[in-house]
């Protein structure tokens, strides 16, 4: 599984169509524990890349296909925070 | 052995186990080419032999057939032999192994003796052969002549056994198991199935023969924290009982420290007594983990001080004996000297007597088991203490105190005798994976003591390491007198680093986590299959004997496999590089399904898994680590049993960043006034509020560690 989602990850990372910007509001984080709990769980995902990470906010680029807002939720959340918004913008 | 003898080819090698057989009449040849080439040219079949230095069977088969005239000659005449020393090629013996077990249906061992085509493929084998037939085995003059009969009379046979042999090793050492994923359950289900089958009176595994097997304790002390109720409770008790048992067992040196390498006994009475580096070095690690456990207990102060007692007294044993002038670290010591099989290490009542002085060795052979029969071989007697100091006094109508006493008198006396002593033989050869064992508990130990000098004296071999051992910029498999050689295979580079990141949670210092770096970035360039995420043992350019394998077992120390990916996390953890982590995890997707079927032969594994499934769990300390109450804050962190710890401690950001840790650590965190240290705990994802004093970590600590 992880194997497959790396390789995926990697094999679309030139991509420039369906690519976006997002910022994300995020709840619940207090201090570097946090950023890293955050960035941790985000690095995995495929499709996500140029990601940054400070207490309450992360900001990165996203491939819409392979990782949808669904999915960029449904990810902090299973972490212990909250998504308060995400805001989208072009690449 | 003959010293007029002229030496054979071994004599320019550095492995003190081949310049032991340097002047057999055996014409041993080192493991390479030529030695095959010569095959080739005159069409002789191979005779390997591996053993090692401390091996006591390696060396009764020397005595009586490698240094045996009428046998050299025969083996000269028909065979190329070669000698290799396991400790020196793994890679190698690995293989042949792998080829014994196939071909006998059974494990192998050592002495391993192996016969192989100019190929390099082996067509027979067996392990120690006796000089006459024995209980229905074959002497070894014996197989030779069958060897030889089938190889002048049977060719096409060989040929086909070989060939055969060959395609069975291609499918076995390549095959790829089924990916699964780490997860916290492959812990649980692991402690489950080992727990039935502690040994509940005398501790450890099984029966007899009984070795230590650290790995699989490693996991239960983890369980032991993480695990609810009474299984957690069962899993401490267990590493508990081992420990202390062993520590009363003859399998400890009672006078200088230190464990032999395993017990002949279910009791841990008479051990084999070689020492080994790696045992000692993991041994040293589980008791300073047991002393935490007790601490995390509860348990009384006493309890918690003779089990780091343990550990402090395992590192006197490898700081007096086992280091050299750099403070790298020997490998192993030999059981015998003098002949005779743990001569240097036993006693008569006499002895004691003439060590101790009369008016204590009633009480000193009392406490130690030493009898006029002697409880060993020849009227000797090994050193255990079976009885309790309470039974002992009772029996002799002594107080408790008049005991202890007598016996602290005594116990420095003996060792200056046993000192005078002829010593065993000493491998004088430093290996990176096993000085990175060693090296790292020490520092562990050290920094939880508050030694420093301990803590300097580690980092200094650490550097020593990096300096001498990886001046190429590849790290090498072994260090001799202050030389450098071999090439590293996985285990060397996940154990050194690992030592690295242990160096760096004990002094803060950037170099310690730069070399951690280096070496893992070493791992990624040349031993990574990008196939299955797998990592291989030797690098993509060493040589490749029989097959490129990958092993994620545990052998009587740490896997490549267990060692590298824990280094990665940790690494990945500390640093924040998304690589390290990817490499570990798709490395343990490849490895978790067979780690789970063999927990006991996996423990390495299985720990490493935990952690990618579990997270860390992060100290970070905010201020400055030369400064008394950082140093205090710090202190008190060290005493805790943290599942899978990472300890930070940065004055701020660009500090961090200046060390090489993620700043991303410390966001949202400051010191106290005037630069008072603050701690941050973070398990897994959930982080707890800062505790600005040492109370108030406890606390915190105590909180994050409640099972969750
Ligand atoms: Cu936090």
């Amino acid at each position: 599984m992880v194997a497959r989602r790396t390789l995926a990850g990697e094999r679309i990372s030139g991509y420039a169509r369906g690519m976006r910007n997002a910022t994300l509001a995020i709840d619940g984080m207090t201090c570097g524990g946090c950023v890293m709990s955050v960035k941790r769980v985000l690095e995995r995902l495929p499709g996500v890349t140029a990601l940054q990470v400070d207490v309450g906010e992360a900001r990165l680029t996203a491939d819409e296909a392979l990782a949808p807002e669904a999915t960029l939720r449904a990810t902090i959340e299973r972490a212990g925070f909250t998504v308060e918004e995400i805001d989208w913008s072009p690449a | 052995m003959d010293r007029q003898r002229p030496p054979n080819l071994l004599a320019g090698e550095r492995s003190p186990y081949l310049l032991q057989h340097a002047r057999n009449p055996v014409a041993w040849e080192p493991w390479g080419d030529a030695a095959f080439d010569r095959a080739r040219r005159e069409d002789k079949p191979v005779f390997l032999s591996v053993g090692y230095s401390a091996c006591h069977w390696c060396h009764v088969m020397e005595r009586e057939s490698f240094d045996d005239e009428a046998t050299a000659a025969y083996l000269n005449a028909h065979f190329v032999s070669v000698k290799v020393d396991r400790e020196e090629r793994p890679d190698v013996d690995h293989a042949y192994q792998l080829a014994h077990q196939l071909v006998a249906q059974r494990g192998g061992g050592w002495p391993l003796s192996m016969f192989l085509d100019a190929d390099r493929r082996p067509f027979y084998g067996g392990t120690y052969f006796p000089p006459a037939p024995r209980h229905g085995m074959p002497s070894f003059r014996e197989i030779l002549a069958a060897i030889v009969e089938a190889w002048t009379q049977r060719r096409e046979d060989v040929r086909t056994q070989a060939a055969e042999l060959a395609g069975t090793l291609a499918r076995v050492a390549t095959r790829v198991p089924a990916p699964g994923e780490p997860s916290t359950e492959l812990l649980a289900a692991a402690v489950a199935r080992v727990l039935p089958r502690i040994d509940r009176a005398h501790g450890g595994f099984g029966a007899a023969p009984k070795f230590p097997n650290t790995m699989t304790h490693d996991l239960l002390l983890v369980a032991a924290v993480v695990e609810r109720g009474a299984r957690a409770k069962d899993a401490g008790d267990a590493v508990l009982l081992t420990l202390r048992r062993m520590r009363a067992g003859g399998i400890w040196d009672h006078l200088g420290g230190g464990f032999a390498r395993y017990s002949t006994d279910a009791e841990w009475k008479v051990p084999h007594f070689e020492k080994m580096l790696y045992d000692n070095a993991q041994l040293l690690r589980l008791a300073l983990h047991a002393s935490r456990l007790l601490q995390h207990r509860g348990a009384p102060g006493s309890d918690v001080a003779a089990m780091l007692g343990v550990a402090a007294d395992t590192a006197a044993y490898l700081d007096r004996e086992m280091r050299d002038a750099d403070g790298l670290y020997y490998s192993a010591q030999d059981a015998d000297s003098e002949g005779e099989e743990g001569r240097f290490f036993v006693w008569t009542p006499e002895q004691v007597v003439a060590a101790a002085g009369g008016a204590d060795a009633e009480a000193v052979c009392a406490m130690f088991d030493v009898r006029r029969e002697g409880n060993f071989e020849h009227g000797r007697s090994v050193l255990w203490t079976p009885r309790s100091v309470e039974t002992v006094a009772a029996a002799l109508g002594l107080d408790v105190e008049a005991v202890t006493a007598a016996v602290e008198r005594a116990r420095p006396k003996m060792l200056a005798a046993r000192e005078s002593r002829p010593h065993p033989m000493r491998d004088e050869k430093c290996l990176a994976a096993w000085n990175g064992l060693a090296l790292g508990a020490a520092a562990d130990l050290a920094a939880t003591v508050g030694d420093d000098a301990a803590v300097a004296s580690a980092r200094g071999a650490l550097l020593r390491w990096r300096d001498v051992g990886f001046a190429t910029g590849r790290l090498a498999h072994a260090v001799k007198d202050g030389e450098a050689y071999g090439r590293a295979f996985l285990d060397d580079l996940g154990g050194l680093a690992g030592a690295a990141l242990d160096v760096f949670e004990a002094t803060f210092d950037g170099a310690a986590l730069g070399f951690a770096r280096a070496l893992l970035d070493e791992v990624l360039a040349h031993f990574v299959d990008a196939a299955s995420g797998g990592l291989f043992f030797a690098a993509d350019d060493a040589e490749v004997v029989l097959h490129r394998a990958m092993d994620p077992s545990d052998h009587a120390y740490p896997g490549g496999v267990g060692l590298a990916t824990m280094a990665l996390l940790r690494a990945a953890d500390l640093t924040g590089e998304a690589r390290y982590r990817t490499a570990a995890e798709r490395c343990l997707a490849a490895s978790v399904t067979s780690a789970k079927d063999h927990p006991l032969g996996m423990g390495s594994v299985l720990l490493a898994a935990d952690r990618a499934a579990r997270g860390p769990m992060t100290v970070v300390v905010v201020g400055d680590a030369s400064r008394d109450d950082v140093r205090a804050m710090l202190r008190s962190a060290r005493t805790w049993l943290l599942p899978h710890r990472t300890l930070v401690c940065a004055t701020d950001e660009a500090h961090a960043a200046a060390l090489g840790v993620d700043p991303s650590w410390m966001q949202g965190r400051s010191g106290g006034a005037g630069g008072a240290p603050v701690a941050y705990v973070c398990r897994g994802t959930v982080c707890q509020r800062p505790a600005a004093d040492l109370d108030g970590l406890a606390t915190v600590l105590r909180a994050a560690l409640a099972p969750v």
